[in-house]
């Protein structure tokens, strides 16, 4: 895995943002973190990432609504979302509108880091 | 005679009397005048033969047959003397005139009387004897007809007769005519009293014809007449009074004697009978009843009874009137004695209490109709307040069941971020000891980073369950069959032996339309329960029943474990309630939520200490609209 796969991590719970960037950077990944939807965007606009991995519910603008706007900037991203709440019918149209996973949380990790890589190798 | 009229009889009693006395006399002269025709005839009849006598001696003596003829010619020129003949002693007859018989015989001599006579119808025949010196010289025959004396008699008698006629009808004349004048009143006054009665009209009066003793009559008559008048308006005066009062009641009023005549009676009754007042008075009780014969008699038994006792008597009695129509009356019963006659009556008022009747039965029905409405809403109020405090009780746990579910909603989700953070650090720390030499020095620590892994693994667990347990999800009905989801819940509860798990399914298999995921949520809740209620090898049972009849599927999950009492089942169902000691109590009111609000079924229990638990749920079979 090379330095250079990046990934955006958004979370506004700053212990899940910060246990999950350091098991991502062990697996070797770029990771850039951010602590709202606003800032997310602002980070994919400036830069270039291979995978964003986003909570759903978070103050000020969604996970959703930032995958939204991060599709109209770059129709191919590959945007990973997470919840803590068992949102069946959000689950199902952010899959219809292009997000790869929907993953409940807590996360199983082992199987987080199988989707991130495979994810990144589809590129 | 009886039967006669008075003018008839005294006209009779005159003529019989004047005919009688006419009849006397005349009979008296008739006997006084033939006794004595009949002795001058005698007389003449002896002086005549006398004569006879000394004419013939000299020519009987003389034998002179020629003289003898000139004599008894002479004789003959008689008119009353039919034959005449002298006759010899030896019966040679001398000489004759008129009609002799030849057969006659001559009588016997000697005789001792001087004349021998025979009497023949009207006439009579004598023989004289001729007698010189005392011998028999000859016998002279003279035959008289004496019808004359009769004839006589008969006209006399015809005379008599026309006299008794002509006086008779003279009689009958003057006695007509002088009766007339004192008939022809007493008369006129018999005919005003007849009318009187007949009429009743006080009013009219008799005309005096003469002033003699009939006037003086006719006068006590038209006085008496005046004074009954007077008398006959006092009393209708009185009468009429008394009707106008007892008219004025309108309550019937009578009064009827033994025989059961109505004595006296007021508009009121008259009414009722359908006639009128004179009408009534003038009819019996028993003729003028109009409805069975039966109501008849008994009251005249009471009218007796009242009379016998001497006592009013107060009752009620139903009466038909014309027509049919059935009353009821009040009736006051008096006894009382007749002025004048004496006789035994009863003085009745009747008061019609039909309508009183019909209103008091008519009250008495709306009362109970009222009772009855108000029980009956009395009850309803009672069910309905009964209904309203179990819907207050349901909605209360479904409110606090949402609550429940809200709060542990957002209590869970707050925790999930946090465990997740301690999951992700455990996660990689055990990644980093694995690497790590320290790991490989102190390996306790993986097995404390594991074991909190474990323990945050089933805590997750927990908040898992509780949101899944409290989440609205949107209802999706399909097809179950039972048995299938049953293996299904029989996995997930971890149900093995030695515990029995007994399915009984009529129809098998047995499908029926409901939300998978919630009808699974809540058999999964009643097999726990079951299971947990039961020793290790109890029996647990589930049996499936059609009742195409009900349309309803009725699924039974029971077991024989330790059962509950009553205390516990009255609120098995609430939010929050439990008996186990790691329970959420939450469990069956979302089984009630899912079966009762989600699928419009029932879910009841039965249950008995020491024996066993039933949990029933019926489900409407025809509920095919998803509902929310």
């Amino acid at each position: 895995m090379s330095a250079s796969t990046s990934i955006l991590l958004v979370d506004d719970h700053s212990a899940m943002r910060s246990t999950l960037s350091d098991i991502l950077r062990d697996e070797g990944y770029n990771v850039q973190a951010a602590t709202s939807g606003e800032e997310a965007v602002g980070l994919f606009k400036d830069g270039q990432f291979d995978a964003v991995l986003m909570d759903v519910r978070m103050a000020g603008m969604s996970g959703v609504e930032a995958f939204r706007k991060m599709k109209n900037l770059c129709a191919g991203v590959k945007v990973i979302l997470m919840s803590a709440f068992s949102m069946d019918e959000l689950k199902e149209d952010s899959l219809r509108e292009g997000v790869v996973a929907f993953l409940p949380k807590p996360l199983n990790l082992d199987n987080l880091i199988d989707l991130i890589a495979e994810t990144v190798s589809v590129g | 005679m009886k039967g006669k009229g008075l003018r008839t009889r005294m006209v009779l009693y005159t003529v019989f009397t004047t005919g009688f006395a006419l009849l006397l006399a005349g009979l008296g002269l008739i006997f006084y005048d033939s006794i004595f025709l009949h002795e001058q005839a005698e007389k003449q009849m002896e002086s005549e033969s006398e004569v006879i006598l000394r004419v013939c001696e000299p020519v009987v003596a003389a034998r002179d047959s020629g003289k003898a003829r000139d004599i008894v010619e002479a004789i003959g020129l008689d008119q009353h003397i039919t034959a005449v003949a002298i006759y010899l002693p030896d019966g040679q007859m001398l000489a004759s005139d008129g009609n002799v018989s030849t057969e006659l015989t001559l009588p016997e001599w000697p005789v001792q009387e001087q004349l021998i006579r025979t009497r023949t119808g009207s006439f009579t025949e004598v023989f004289q004897p001729i007698v010189r010196d005392e011998q028999l010289d000859g016998w002279v025959y003279v035959k008289r007809d004496s019808s004359e004396i009769l004839n006589h008699r008969m006209r006399y008698m015809g005379i008599l007769s026309a006299i008794l006629v002509l006086s008779l009808l003279l009689t009958l004349a003057s006695s007509t005519w002088l009766q007339s004048g004192f008939v022809k009143p007493v008369q006129h006054l018999v005919n005003i009293a007849n009318r009187v009665s007949l009429e009743k009209d006080y009013s009219l009066r008799a005309t005096k014809m003469t002033e003699d003793e009939l006037g003086q009559l006719t006068d006590a008559f038209n006085l008496m007449l005046e004074k009954v008048q007077r008398r006959d308006m006092d009393l209708q005066d009185s009468e009429r009074r008394l009707y106008q009062a007892i008219d004025l009641v309108p309550h019937m009023m009578f009064a009827k004697d033994r025989s059961g005549r109505f004595i006296l009676c007021n508009k009121a009754v008259a009414n009722a009978y359908g006639t009128t007042i004179p009408k009534m008075l003038s009819s019996s009780h028993m003729a003028m009843h109009t409805g069975d014969e039966k109501e008849a008699i008994q009251m005249l038994e009471d009218d007796h009874q009242v009379m016998d006792a001497r006592e009013p008597l107060l009752l009620e009695e139903t009466w038909t009137g014309p027509g049919g129509a059935l009353r009821i009356l009040r009736t006051t019963k008096i006894p009382y004695t007749q002025s004048g006659t004496s006789e035994d009556a009863i003085l009745g008022i009747a008061i019609d209490i039909t309508k009183e009747k019909e209103a008091e039965r008519e009250l008495r029905e709306a009362h109970n109709e009222l009772q009855h409405v108000n029980d009956s809403l009395e009850r309803r109020v009672e069910e309905r307040t009964a209904e309203v405090v179990k819907y207050q009780q349901r909605l209360i746990s479904q409110e606090k069941l949402a609550a429940i579910g809200q709060v542990s909603g957002s209590i869970a989700h707050e925790l999930r971020n946090p465990l997740g953070a301690i999951k992700q650090s455990i996660f990689f720390l055990r990644r980093y000891l694995g690497k790590d030499e320290l790991g490989k020095q102190h390996p306790k620590l993986d097995e404390h980073l594991h074991l909190m892994d474990e323990e945050l693994s089933s805590a997750d667990h927990v908040i898992s369950s509780l949101l899944d347990m409290t989440r609205v999800r949107k209802m999706e009905r399909s097809d179950i069959e039972l048995g299938a989801m049953l293996k299904e819940v029989q996995s997930r509860c971890q149900i093995h032996a030695p515990l029995k798990f007994h399915i009984d399914l009529d129809p098998d298999p047995f499908t029926f339309l409901a939300d998978p995921v919630q009808f699974k949520q809540v058999l999964v809740n009643l097999v726990q329960n079951s299971r947990d209620a039961c020793p290790l090898d109890g029996l647990l049972q589930v049996k499936g029943r059609m009742d195409e009849g009900l349309s309803v599927c009725r699924i039974e999950v029971s077991d024989n474990g330790s059962g509950m009492n009553d205390d516990q089942l009255q609120s098995i169902f609430e939010p929050l309630y439990t008996t186990k000691a790691k329970g959420t109590g939450l469990g069956l009111s979302i089984c009630r939520q899912i079966i009762e609000e989600h699928h419009e079924g029932k879910i009841t229990v039965e249950s008995e200490v020491d024996v066993g638990t039933r949990f029933i749920i019926e489900l409407p079979l025809d509920k095919r609209s998803s509902l929310a």
